[in-house]
């Protein structure tokens, strides 16, 4: 048994039988969504605001770009995956399926949304400059 | 016959049983901050969707969006709870490798979530004044 490491031990256990993969993901997953945060901070927020010039100079930059793009995906899928346990924890049974079906077509056209203005923004100030 | 009451269960939050404790309080805060910022999520998309609009639609929702005070109000509140929910992450992180789970220092934690995430707000709306 000492060859085994711990997640291999506990893979497999728990009552949906899948928790240690849940667990590498969502730690996994955190870590990511804590340096977007940071990056959006630096990087987005002062562009919220800002003149059309300078905010569609600022968000067509390479770098700045990739990080607004990951943070639409991300924060909608965060949005969706959470918001679902608003329903199991609060709404009687029945209504909260559905919520989640609702909240899940939600954050995708969310998400979409978000990266449509994106694309426009990017194509238009190609075609400006 | 563990199935009976299925669907019959009461459900949380169970507010009214217990007192109210840092622990609890900075729990339920990270919860309230994450629903919460479905505004923020959707002030984005607005501003996004703004400056894909062009320079004339981009500046009339500008108006509304940054300028008004109102909304200055709810961008505040809105850094204020991405700080308070990243910080509530962090700490997420750190519990699960098992440490800090220490009462007294579990609830340092808890007011760390609370003090930090006022501090990381006023100086992060400061310098976004600024820039």
């Amino acid at each position: 048994m000492q060859y085994l490491t711990d997640r291999k031990r506990a893979e497999g256990k728990g009552s949906l039988a899948h928790g240690a993969e849940h667990q590498l993901e969502v730690t996994t997953s955190s870590y990511m969504m804590t340096a977007l945060v940071v990056l959006f901070l630096f990087r987005i927020a002062p562009l919220i605001g800002a003149p059309y010039e300078v905010v569609v100079e600022g968000l067509t930059r390479p770098f700045n770009f990739v990080i607004i793009a990951l943070f639409v995906v991300s924060t909608t899928y965060h949005w969706r995956f959470n918001i679902k346990k608003v329903f199991e924890d609060y709404v009687p049974h029945g209504w909260d399926f559905a919520g989640m079906i609702i909240t899940t077509a939600l954050g995708w056209f969310f998400c979409g949304l978000g990266l449509f203005a994106l694309a426009k923004i990017l194509i238009a100030s190609m075609i400006a400059g | 016959m563990a199935d009976v009451n299925r669907g019959n269960r009461p459900l949380s939050p169970h507010l009214q049983i217990y007192k109210p404790h840092i622990l609890m309080v900075s729990s339920i805060l990270i919860r309230i901050t994450g629903n919460g910022m479905t505004v923020g999520i959707l002030l984005v998309l607005w501003w996004l969707l703004a400056a894909a609009a062009g320079p004339e639609a981009y500046e009339a929702n500008i108006a509304w969006l940054t300028k008004w005070w109102l909304a200055k109000l709810v961008w505040f509140g809105l850094i204020w709870a991405l700080w308070y929910h990243m910080l509530g992450g962090i700490r997420h992180i750190i519990w699960d490798e098992a440490v800090g789970l220490e009462l007294e220092t579990a609830e340092k934690l808890g007011w760390f979530l609370v003090i930090g995430s006022v501090v990381g707000a006023v100086l992060t709306s400061i310098v976004l004044l600024i820039v």
